[in-house]
């Protein structure tokens, strides 16, 4: 589980992103995170993956205080979740096979397993007959599902998207989110910072809205509720 | 580390090697330009000491015995002077030896010398001796020239000490250049491949958002910048050679006797092994900078 404890964050040159928030997501929730523009949504992605830390409150992900970790334990944290962003973030020097199968390298895992596991991800987001091709030969939704497959590649307790569809077409990122849905299903957590209210108000899940930094909703079953 | 990620890391080296081709032959020529620049240095001072060291080998106080010496009077002024200290040779040379010795010398015309033969030698017995500590052969010398029988005492010590200590001086100047140009040599290096390392920014960045240690990034720059160093002291090594073997036939076509360069059998291995663990060397710390900075997500 994840918990956002009293946590704030303010930048060096005196921005206030987050101020005293507090949530909980259980395992194996589906959460949107949305917010209009600049209201601290990216922070709040930031430090989950510990690419920033709170200046204040905790940030508790599977019982580790993440704001207590040391550098060399962030690796660790990460491999425990997946990432998506909305660009993508893929090598393009390696193909799409190479992309998903060297976030198990970096886990040290036996070729074998490698050999198991990489097309029974890139079959699960429907990209087995394009593993040797490069990210430049594939569309945005392509690319976006081959940084899918390499969240997911490790079997991560947590996927964390942040605008995962903000560069695909409303079609596209439909099925990116239906392919999220499905990972939700078998037990993964999901984390979705968006801005797409079609997808958000369809999926009804649970949405936390963030304004000003502070939350200013936490609806189970909730809508976008911002006009686009 | 496992095995697998050893294949890994050494896969990625390769590919990057080739896929940035110019910039690793950029990298390749700051290796080979340090490399040659030191071996100038190193193959210096080796020769220096080489030379000086041949030069104290040689080096030898003459005596010449006093003519009213005998036979038996002469025997033992040698055995007096071999328990002097610092003495650790005494060559004797008769006056009839020195003739046969100038008679060889002067070869076909040696018949000149004939007038001058057994009573008629102009020549005297002499004693030649070799010092242990050369430093302290002027000791030696004014300890011989008290010596009874002793005619004339010729030693060139005070050159030759001069001759050391100035080449002691370039040895050390050398050593203190070729540790600042060892420096200088990394940081244009690690500049060099900080410029790769930056064209691959991107791609650290993602590592690391999936979960690679430091150290995962930083061994496949490692053995890049090894491979890129090992690269440059081959092709250094080779020159280097080359070049060596040509100074050394171009001084001997020259026929300059005192100059005595070490041998090129002898000196390559020594010029391709230091080449070697230094491009490893300069490669893996260049590598190391520059991917420091860009660790920190």
């Amino acid at each position: 589980m994840i918990i956002f404890s009293n946590v704030s964050k303010t930048y060096e040159n005196g921005t206030k992103a987050l101020d005293n928030i507090s949530f909980y997501i259980d395992r194996g929730e589906f959460v949107f995170i949305v917010g209009p523009s600049g209201a601290g949504k990216s922070t709040l992605i930031k430090l989950l993956m510990h690419e920033e830390t709170a200046t204040s409150g905790d940030v508790i992900i599977n019982n580790v205080k993440v704001n207590g970790l040391n550098q060399k334990q962030i690796p660790y944290l990460r491999r425990n979740m997946g990432v998506v962003f909305q660009d993508f973030r893929l090598l393009p020097k390696k193909t799409v096979y190479e992309n998903v199968s060297f976030a198990m390298e970096i886990v040290g895992a036996s070729r074998r397993e490698i050999r198991r596991q990489v097309p029974s991800v890139l079959s699960m987001v429907g990209l087995s007959h394009k593993a040797k091709m490069y990210p430049s030969q594939l569309s945005g939704g392509e690319q976006q599902r081959v940084a899918l497959a390499r969240a997911l590649v490790n079997n991560p307790a947590f996927l964390i998207a942040d605008e995962p569809t903000g560069n695909l077409n409303p079609k596209t990122a439909m099925e990116i989110v239906s392919l999220l849905n499905e990972v939700n299903k078998r037990g993964t957590t999901v984390v979705m910072a968006t801005h797409a209210k079609d997808i958000v108000d369809q999926m009804k899940k649970r949405v936390i809205a963030i304004e000003d930094g502070v939350i200013a909703r936490d609806e189970a079953r909730g809508v976008y509720g911002y006009e686009n | 580390m496992k095995i697998n990620s050893i294949k890994y890391f050494s896969k990625e080296a390769f590919k990057n090697v080739f896929s940035n081709g110019w910039m690793s032959l950029a990298s390749i020529f700051t290796v080979v330009a340090s490399l040659m620049m030191f071996g100038i240095f190193m193959v210096m001072v080796l020769n220096i000491n080489h030379m000086m060291t041949k030069i104290e080998a040689d080096y030898e106080i003459t005596l010449t015995v006093d003519e009213a010496y005998d036979a038996e009077q002469t025997e033992q002024l040698g055995k007096v002077l071999a328990t002097i200290p610092n003495v650790s040779e005494v060559i004797f040379e008769s006056k009839a030896e020195r003739m046969e010795l100038l008679r060889d010398q002067f070869g076909d015309n040696a018949s000149l010398l004939d007038t001058y033969q057994n009573e008629k030698n102009p020549l005297r017995d002499w004693y030649k001796i070799r010092c242990i500590d050369l430093s302290k052969s002027s000791e030696t010398v004014s300890e011989v020239k008290q010596l009874g029988g002793v005619a004339k005492v010729i030693s060139n010590g005070e050159t030759i000490r001069k001759l050391t200590a100035a080449s002691g001086y370039i040895s050390r100047m050398s050593v203190w250049i070729m540790l600042a140009l060892t420096i200088i040599s990394i940081f244009i290096i690690s500049n060099t491949i900080k410029l790769t390392v930056f064209s691959r920014s991107r791609e650290i960045n993602i590592m690391k958002f999936v979960g690679a240690t430091d150290w995962f990034i930083r061994w496949p720059f490692i053995i890049e910048g090894m491979l890129i160093g090992v690269i440059g002291a081959v092709v250094s090594g080779v020159i280097m050679s080359f070049a060596y073997e040509g100074l050394i036939n171009m001084f001997a076509s020259l026929q300059i006797g005192f100059v005595d360069f070490i041998d090129l059998k002898d000196i390559v291995l020594v010029i391709n092994l230091v080449f070697f663990f230094m491009g490893i060397g300069l490669g893996a710390a260049g590598s190391l900078i520059s991917v420091r900075k860009h660790l920190k997500v």
